[in-house]
This record gives structure tokens, C-alpha cells and sequence, in this order.
């Protein structure tokens, strides 16, 4: 399984160098990025008591630069248990995917501010260590809305440094989430298809009753080959309403390293 | 440009102190609060008040008066507890650490039925066989098992061994009193060695809202097939204390043709608890679903035998279980 997974992330990034090399004009850069996050999370399913804790979380990424736009891909992955005041404790599982667009048409993509639009498909799973049953529950979301960035080179000590603020708003989407009590969401039925269920429990995700905010700081240095080193701060809120609703909050602190690939 | 890093740095600030804002604090802990949170969850997610006719707010302002702000952990627990024992329901129970509440009513006032000693003595004497979790042995060419506990898991290999030796004999006795229940995956496996297709058993539903009749739609239970079946005449003995799982396995039984349930009613526990916790730790777990037979009846009141008997203590005291007997009478019957 493995294999097969390195194979396709060797022949994705090769046809990514094929395709957008034979493009003169772009910058093509990759990063890996592993650190450690903060979490506080209340999910009402399962508690009315809010549960902190520290876990582990890494990431993968992709930067795509042309004349006039960027594509960056980014995909995150944290564990961690997190504990409750009175000692109670739960597993937790958070994986995204995010693909974000930032026009910069007439200037230069490499200061300044930058806008465009993000979707971020995110999905949670979280199982209670003191129940023995309905211990597992989870939450998904697939949102799109704007996101702006600010990138400020400068230099110290004669050498380059890029400070990159970016903050995206997860405003109109779909979610499905678990329902009043267990893992199943509202309105599954185990007797229908997969489609069927998906298109009983998916409900809309609602700008302000719904929210997703994501911020991150980095702090890159540039190295002269183009490849980069960087600290990255990185804060994440997420807010699903319903019957049992769900709160996030986490602060990550990442190092990051970032290849240039042409 | 400082004045961009400035900005830059409030809003860093401002993230990474946010916590208290967005996420809504902790319960108080204050003996009043403690009680209305425990009575509200209740209220909100217990599946049987209805069933029961369990006047919920008339039980809050009897206990709520109990409450005082200097009232200490154990005298707290107490007013909880004598509260959760009004739902008549052995899967509630609050946990503190120091003592774990219960009802037990549901088989403590009824005769045993049960005696391991004879049972032991003279029905798996010295030379049973033990597989896995089931302990069997022959009696008059009927295969007898004994099953303590749904939470030891049954492997495969074990009910296989059973199944086979069972073949050989004239039929099988399933012995599940004062069996307390435990992992329902158990009773699956355990039943479906009994039918070659698939057979709806039960159904259920599930709490899905705060109001009292906020269920989810009646969802179908069924046993599965199994592999290599004994299709034979079986006995399933229960008492009140086949509690929980074990009703599940007798109400999954008593749908198979070759089944009969003999002995008492089991004790019930036909909803599946739910967990909670309290802001000073306590834990707490009450039925949050519902499972009725296949004529409607809950089964949270019990699955009824099919022949009623009870154990006479002029029998055991020769040391006869005089369930037994009459299990091992109605197999000779079907011969």
C-alpha cells in the first residue's frame, strides 16, 4: 500500500514538472512541514465540558506561481488526545485539504497583497476513552470563500527573509456531521445506499452560523538555491451549528522546509 | 513598515489568546449547577419516560430541593443518585469514584432461578469441556452450555468446537441466566450459529432531539447468517438476571423457529446506554434508545419465556435443576 502510495506521489509530481515546466514562466515549490498544535475543542455530542491538549500535526504542499495567479495545495494531518479538566480524555483526528487561488495580475507575486478564493474540504474524528458506547464521533465540511495574503521581503544581516501572513474565511459549503447521539449523522438510515445517505444527512454550511477562520505567520529564510526555511504559526476556528454543535480552536507551531522544484 | 509589522503581530496576538471567546466555557461548579446539568442531559437524550410515564420535571423540583451551595460530594452524590433511581432502569448508573449508583430492582425482587453450586456439581462436574467463554458437557446425549458473561468474546473457533459436539447429541441447552449482558457484537455471533439466513429480530430507534418523542424512524435488528449452523432443537434457559445483551441474544433466539426460551422473563435493558460527565467528574450513563419486538413490545420490560418455570427449592435441595429438567424434558419431547 505504501509503494503504491509513493508511486502516484513520484508520478504526480513528475507530471506537475513536465506540465508546468514546459511553462517558462512559472515557479513550481514544494514543502513539507511538521510541528506541533494546541487544540480546544467542545463537541456537545459528547460533553458540555470543553477538551484541551497538544497533538502532533504535519503537512504537505504544493506552490504553483504563474505571470498573473498562484495555486498552492495543501494537505494537513494532526493526532493528538486531548483531556477534559476533570481527567476525561478523547482521541483526535483532524485531516484537511486546501486548494487556494491568489490573482495578482499587474504585480509582482512576490510582495504585497495578494486575494483570492479558497476551498478547504476538513474532516475531524474523535473517539471517548470513558464510554463504551456512541464513543466515536466526527464532522466534515467542504467550504469555499476569499482569502488574502501579505508577503514582506526584506533583509537582515544581508540575508533574505519573507514574512507571509495569510487568513482565509470558509463562507458558503456543505457538512456532515454527527448526529444528536453516536457517530451516525441526522437522518441516516443503515438500509439505504451511500448516495442516498449522503444526500439525507448533508446539510449547507451557513456564512456566520457556520465559521471557519484560518490564520497563519511565516517567517521564511530564503536560501540562495531558492529553497526556503521557515516557522510558521498557524491558528484555526471552527464553529458547526446544529443539535449537538461543534467548536474548534487550535494554534500550531510548524517548521517548514521548502524546496524549489523548478 | 514597522507599522505593518506591528499589524501583523496584533493579529498574531489576537489568535493566540482567543480561546476563552469562541469556545464556550465549562459548566459551573456549584452543587445547583451540577444537579440541573445532570437533570437537563436527562431530559434531553433518556428514550423511556414515555414508556415509563416518568414525570421528569415533577422529579427535579422534589430533588432540586435537596440541593444546597455547602452541601459536600458525598451528600451531593446521594440527592444525584436518588434522582437517576426514579428512571427504573438498570443501565443508569453515576459513577463518582468513590461509590456508583444503581437500580437493581429490575431482578432483585424476583426469585433467583439460578444456582451455580448445583450447577457446577452436578450438571458440569469435573470434566467439562471449555471453549473459550462457553463451558459445555453432555447431559442424556443433550449438549449443555453455559455462558457467564456476553463481555468474553466468543471466537469463532470456540462456537465452532460447541457446534460441532453439539451435532452429535439430540439437541442444545444455552444456559444464560444471570448472564448480565455485555458486548451486543457477542450475542450476534452467538445467535447466528443457530440460522441460515438472514432473520429481522427487533427494532430500534434512537433519541434524536429534545423533545420526548424525538426518535429517529424504527431501524430493522436482524441476526445474520452463520456458517456451518446447528439446526437442531435449541433451549435457551434465562432468568430476571439475563440483563442487557442477554435480552438482546433471548429476544434474537426466541425469533428462530427451533428456538424456545425457558425458564423466567429476562430482566430487560432493551436500550443502549448513553455516556455523560459532569464538571467535577462524575460520569453517568442512561438508555438513549429504544428496541421493541417484532409485535411492538419493548423488550427494555423483558423477553418473556416461552415456558415459564421456576427453580422449586424441593428440587435443588436434592440438587436438581428443575429448569433443566424441564428443558431436557421438551428436547426428548421434539425427538
Amino acid at each position: 500500500m505504501l509503494k503504491i502510495y509513493h508511486s502516484l506521489s513520484f508520478f504526480f509530481l513528475c507530471w506537475l514538472f513536465l506540465v508546468y515546466n514546459s511553462n517558462g514562466q512559472s515557479l513550481g515549490d514544494v514543502w513539507l512541514s511538521t510541528g506541533i498544535q494546541s487544540m480546544s475543542s467542545k463537541d456537545e455530542g459528547f460533553s458540555l465540558l470543553n477538551y484541551k491538549g497538544n497533538k502532533s500535526t504535519s503537512s504537505v504542499g504544493f506552490v504553483l506561481r504563474k505571470k498573473n495567479k498562484t495555486h498552492l495545495i495543501q494537505g494537513d494531518f494532526s493526532y493528538g488526545v486531548l483531556a477534559n479538566k476533570p481527567g476525561g480524555t478523547m482521541n483526535e483526528m483532524g485531516v484537511n485539504l486546501t486548494t487556494l487561488t491568489f490573482y495578482h495580475k499587474l504585480k509582482t507575486s512576490s510582495k504585497g497583497f495578494q486575494y483570492g478564493w479558497a476551498n478547504k474540504n476538513t474532516m475531524h474524528i474523535r473517539r471517548h476513552n470513558q464510554f463504551s458506547n456512541y464513543s466515536f464521533r466526527y464532522d466534515y465540511f467542504s467550504g469555499l470563500g476569499p482569502v488574502a495574503k501579505h508577503l514582506l521581503p526584506f533583509e537582515w544581516k544581508k540575508k533574505s527573509f519573507l514574512w507571509q501572513n495569510m487568513a482565509n474565511w470558509q463562507l458558503l459549503g456543505i457538512q456532515v456531521k454527527s448526529g444528536y447521539i453516536g457517530a451516525e449523522p441526522e437522518n441516516y438510515q443503515t438500509d439505504k445506499s451511500l448516495t442516498d445517505n449522503f444526500f439525507n444527512t448533508v446539510s449547507p454550511f451557513v456564512p456566520l452560523r457556520d465559521l471557519d477562520l484560518n490564520f497563519s505567520s511565516s517567517l521564511f529564510w530564503e536560501l540562495p538555491t531558492g529553497n526556503k526555511l521557515g516557522l510558521r504559526y498557524q491558528a484555526n476556528y471552527t464553529k458547526l451549528s446544529g443539535i449537538k454543535s461543534v467548536y474548534r480552536l487550535d494554534h500550531s507551531v510548524d517548521l517548514i522546509l521548502n524546496v524549489r522544484l523548478w | 513598515m514597522v507599522n505593518r509589522i506591528n499589524f501583523c503581530l496584533i493579529i498574531v496576538l489576537l489568535f493566540s489568546s482567543c480561546d476563552a471567546w469562541v469556545i464556550p466555557e465549562d459548566p459551573k461548579t456549584e452543587p445547583l449547577d451540577i444537579f440541573d446539568s445532570l437533570w437537563k442531559d436527562v431530559k434531553e437524550r433518556y428514550s423511556f419516560f414515555e414508556h415509563k410515564d416518568i414525570d421528569w420535571e415533577n422529579i427535579r423540583t422534589t430533588y432540586r430541593a435537596k440541593i444546597t451551595s455547602d452541601m459536600g460530594s458525598v451528600n451531593l452524590f446521594d440527592v444525584l443518585a436518588s434522582m437517576l433511581f426514579e428512571l427504573r432502569d438498570g443501565h443508569v448508573n453515576l459513577s463518582a469514584g468513590f461509590d456508583n449508583s444503581r437500580n437493581w430492582e429490575w431482578y432483585q425482587d424476583y426469585p433467583d432461578n439460578y444456582d451455580q453450586n448445583i450447577i457446577d456439581k452436578n450438571y458440569l462436574r469435573r470434566d467439562f469441556w471449555i471453549s473459550g467463554p462457553l463451558k459445555h458437557q453432555f447431559i442424556n446425549d443433550v449438549l449443555y452450555v453455559n455462558y457467564r458473561s456476553f463481555s468474553q468474546k466468543i471466537a469463532e473457533s470456540n462456537l465452532q468446537v460447541v457446534l460441532e459436539r453439539a451435532k452429535l447429541g439430540r439437541g442444545i441447552i444455552i444456559d444464560v441466566r444471570n448472564n448480565g449482558g455485555g458486548s451486543l457484537g457477542n450475542a450476534y455471533t452467538l445467535a447466528s450459529a443457530f440460522t441460515d439466513s438472514e432473520v429481522p429480530v427487533a427494532r430500534k430507534r434512537i433519541k434524536n432531539g429534545i423533545g420526548m418523542d424525538d426518535f429517529s424512524t424504527w431501524e430493522e435488528i436482524t441476526v445474520p447468517a452463520g456458517d456451518n449452523v446447528y439446526s437442531g432443537p435449541v433451549i435457551v434457559l434465562t432468568n430476571r438476571r439475563s440483563y442487557s445483551a442477554t435480552t438482546f441474544f433471548a429476544q434474537m433466539m426466541k425469533e428462530l423457529p427451533q428456538v424456545t426460551i425457558v425458564g423466567d422473563q429476562t430482566g430487560g435493558g432493551g436500550g443502549i446506554p448513553v455516556y455523560g460527565e459532569l464538571i467535577n467528574g462524575w460520569t453517568y450513563r442512561f438508555s438513549g434508545t429504544q428496541t421493541i419486538d417484532m409485535e411492538g413490545r419493548q423488550i427494555e420490560d423483558g423477553v418473556l419465556a416461552d415456558v415459564r418455570v421456576d427453580l422449586n427449592p424441593i428440587s435443588t435441595a436434592k440438587g436438581e435443576d428443575n429448569i433443566i429438567t424441564t428443558a431436557l424434558r421438551i428436547l426428548m419431547g421434539n425427538n
